[in-house]
């Protein structure tokens, strides 16, 4: 597959989405740059975490009228599938591709520290391939991750099966006290009604490879290969 | 000659010059202008423009804007390459009008660079720096006078070689004295010391104590993993990151090193003083500085490549005051020169006084060493119920009267005494130790390993108990149970709490145990096993007592005393 990596300027996680979809997943990434206006021939786009354009005004606020997000937003309205991770989930809740935003955590500390995710449904394209069951363990590392929207939206999203992710203590219980920066009803991450459109705070990038501690992560990136895939297939068929 | 990064203006003026002075009501009040304002998200963007300008080839010298700004960073390119150099100051972007020539010059404005590019490649400068939208001046070009001339206004405002201000410096020899205190402390005995009463409650004390507890509420805060690479995040005795293949851009096609990449490397990093040490006796608190830097690298299975240090002392006009640096930084470089840690840079701030008195001298020492292969990383926390538990080096050092108890957190934390000669550091016993440490660890048989330094032993295993960590509000304990009872000659608090250098804690499986021992006392280091891993609680039999302690209490204090303190 080909993937493109957004590179906004304050862009820090875009190196290691190309590394752990190159190095370690075996596919292709390249970086493309904020002010380029297409995306090229791509199956999907990642949008890294970081702190683009020094997170002046609000996270993600400037990022989301940089060129290359018009090139996203019509790649998404065709189907295409992104991913925002971190900085990257901020992004798109700005740009009206996610529902919600992402506010201040309530401890009003940034917070680096591995967390415990339940994944809520395996029926979307960043999900399939996470284990039953499974609890994973990804860190984080943000000072604005707390998820808000209101109501009626969040009813929304759960009959619609758009909560991917929450925080949840090692035996899968959605506690507060594992909650790490008082995400309303414990959410780390969230898609579009469309379901080609996902986000999250904590980074699997950092959760791809046994020698960073685990690779819970790496199943979010083989969920959405094998999406890619399965949409290859039908395709040629 | 290239300025790259925002525009100079008069914040941080002299900024090195203000942290040389005593620090006063007054100084602050005026001199807030001397404190330089970074800009993390600038930093950035000039360090990948800088990153992609260097995979070019073009740049022939480069050096950041430090202390003493345009002056530093021109005179010293110049005088290293042997060169000459003219400068314009008329195109330094500035953001304040009317600056002066002597305020362009001594701005520490932050994030620029200087850059020298090859003749003839300067687009490629103009064209990465238009690219991340920053500001970029040609300001002047080099010359082979051996000269920094500088010209404002059409006029030369300075002319002198540039070697005067960087290797040619006047040297200066202050006037050093022995400190009267250290009188008293030579003369303090253990007859001062009642005898321990509660060893219970002083573990507690100790792990809860800000020096030796748990630093999480301030790395928590500080994104320490980002680039994919932190293999042993803070926590352990060092951190652990993975130099990854293609940590480096590729140089362009055209190099003859295009296809050249950076082998995956693994890089162990600490820093340590122990400032108490070091105002009881600088020249042994700064060999243990290093030593115990060293110790901390051998513990996680890497040898030291280099050191850096950052020497905070006093007044340097005071003899006395003069005396602990000197005398410490003597026993750096000789830690240094036995580990092989050569010292590539550092950073001075003196006058660190008020008129109520100076702060403690404290030159912490920061050293990086290479782990050769993966498997050789190891950490401090024990792992597996059922290993076995091993001390390396001798439980107390026979020869000093105060058992390791000079200068100790004990002291400290319990009695209330900064006073007593600290233990002493025999740099040669000290290699052999990290030596045989790091032998032991590529037989892979060690699971884990751990210096003993601040508040002893009972301490160094208290936190291989405590300190394995899962996820945010899941730590990983595992039990020990240690039997000390061999051991009747020390008192108990030098048993517990002493703290004689050169002693490293390590736990491998049962079965390995006596190989391990074996081993160590051939290479020529005293090796006992002293427990084994296990249960919730832990247990240590010494002095006729057993004491015990469940891991959640130890636990408790030590992760959360400076959260607490912090509210």
């Amino acid at each position: 597959m080909n993937f493109a990596v957004l590179q906004f300027p304050g862009s820090n996680c875009d190196q290691d989405c190309v590394h752990v979809l190159k190095n370690v997943l075996g596919h292709s990434a390249k970086l493309v740059w904020h002010k380029d206006t297409t995306l090229g021939a791509v199956d999907a786009v990642m949008v890294p975490g970081g702190f683009s354009y020094g997170d002046y005004l609000r996270t993600g606020a400037i990022a989301r009228f940089s060129p290359v997000m018009q090139a996203v937003q019509q790649f998404a309205a065709n189907g295409g599938h992104v991913l925002g991770i971190c900085n990257g989930f901020q992004i798109l809740c700005e740009a009206g591709l996610l529902p919600g935003a992402l506010v201040r955590n309530r401890s009003l500390q940034f917070r680096c520290e591995p967390v415990y995710l339940k994944t809520v449904t395996k029926n979307s394209a960043f999900t399939n391939k996470i284990a039953d069951g499974k609890i994973m363990r990804v860190p984080i590392a943000h000072g604005e991750g707390c998820y808000f929207a209101d109501e009626e939206t969040l009813v929304k999203m759960n009959a619609n099966g758009q909560v991917l992710w929450q925080y949840c203590d090692v035996g899968g219980n959605l506690t507060d006290d594992s909650n790490p920066n008082g995400s309303l009803q414990n959410i780390a991450g969230v898609c579009n009604e469309a379901k080609n459109v996902a986000g999250l705070m904590p980074h699997p990038e950092r959760a791809s490879e046994l020698i960073l501690g685990g690779d819970d992560g790496k199943a979010i990136f083989e969920s959405l290969i094998h999406a890619l895939q399965n949409k290859d297939a039908a395709k040629a068929a | 000659m290239f300025y790259v990064g925002p525009a100079t203006g008069r914040d941080g003026l002299a900024g090195a010059a203000f942290a040389s002075q005593d620090l006063t009501d007054e100084s602050a009040q005026q001199q807030r202008g001397a404190v330089q304002v970074g800009d993390p998200f600038m930093e950035k963007l000039v360090m990948e423009a800088v990153l992609e300008l260097l995979a070019t080839d073009a740049v022939t010298g480069i050096q950041d804007m430090g202390a003493a700004g345009l002056t530093c960073s021109t005179c010293e390119t110049a005088a290293r390459a042997g060169t000459g150099i003219e400068i314009e100051l008329d195109k330094v972007p500035q953001r304040a009008p009317n600056m002066s020539s002597y305020e362009i010059m001594l701005s520490e404005s932050q994030e620029r660079m200087l850059v020298i590019v090859k003749k003839g490649r300067e687009s490629e400068v103009q064209r990465i720096f238009d690219k991340w939208d920053l500001p970029w001046s040609e300001v002047g070009y080099v010359t082979d006078t051996g000269r920094m001339v500088v010209r404002h206004g059409g006029k030369i405002v300075a002319d002198i070689p540039a070697s005067k201000l960087t290797d040619d410096a006047p040297l200066y020899h202050r006037e050093s004295k022995e400190p009267a205190y250290l009188q008293a402390v030579r003369a303090f005995t253990l007859e001062q010391v009642p005898t321990v009463s509660n060893p219970t409650e002083n573990l507690k004390s100790l792990l809860s104590w800000p020096s030796i507890a748990s630093k999480n509420w301030v790395y928590r805060q500080y994104d320490h993993m980002v680039r994919d690479g932190s293999v042993v995040c803070p926590g352990s005795d060092a951190a652990v990151i993975r130099i990854k293949g293609d940590s480096l851009p590729l140089l362009p096609a055209s190099s003859t090193k295009h296809d050249e990449k950076v082998p995956e490397k693994f890089i162990a990093m600490t820093v340590d003083c122990n400032a108490t040490y070091v105002y009881l006796d600088p020249y042994e608190g700064g060999k243990i500085a290093t030593a115990e830097a060293a110790r901390n690298l051998a513990c996680s299975g890497a040898i030291p490549l280099g050191s850096t240090d950052n020497l905070n002392f006093g007044n340097p006009h005071n003899p006395e005051l003069f005396y602990q640096l000197k005398e410490s930084v003597r026993g750096i470089a000789e830690g240094c020169t036995v580990f092989i840690a050569p010292v590539t840079g550092g950073n001075v701030s003196l006058y660190n006084q008020n008129p109520q008195g100076s702060i403690d001298p404290t030159p912490t020492v920061a050293m990086v060493g290479l782990i050769e292969k993966a498997e050789y990383i190891t950490t401090q926390w024990f792992k597996d119920e059922g290993d076995a538990i091993i001390l390396l080096g001798d439980l107390v050092d026979g020869t000093d009267p105060l058992q390791g108890l000079g200068g100790s957190a004990y002291l400290k934390v319990v009695h209330g005494q900064k006073t007593g000669t600290p233990p002493r550091c025999n740099l040669e016993n000290e290699k052999l130790l990290h030596d045989t440490t790091r032998a032991l660890i590529y037989t892979g048989d060690v699971k884990s390993a751990h210096d003993c330094s601040e508040g002893g032993l009972a301490v160094a295993i208290a936190e291989s108990c405590i300190s394995g960590y899962e996820a945010r509000n899941t730590p990983r304990f595992r039990g020990a149970t240690i039997d000390l009872s061999a051991f009747d000659k020390p008192r108990l608090d030098a048993i517990l709490f002493g703290e004689a250098q050169g002693r490293i804690v390590l736990s491998v499986a049962k079965i390995n145990a006596v190989k391990v021992v074996e081993r160590a006392k051939l290479l020529g280091v005293p090796a006992t096993i002293i427990g084994s891993v296990g249960g919730t609680d832990l247990t240590i039999k010494a002095g006729g007592q057993e004491l015990k302690w469940p891991l959640v209490d130890l636990h408790d204090g030590w992760w959360n005393s400076i959260a607490r303190a912090m509210k």
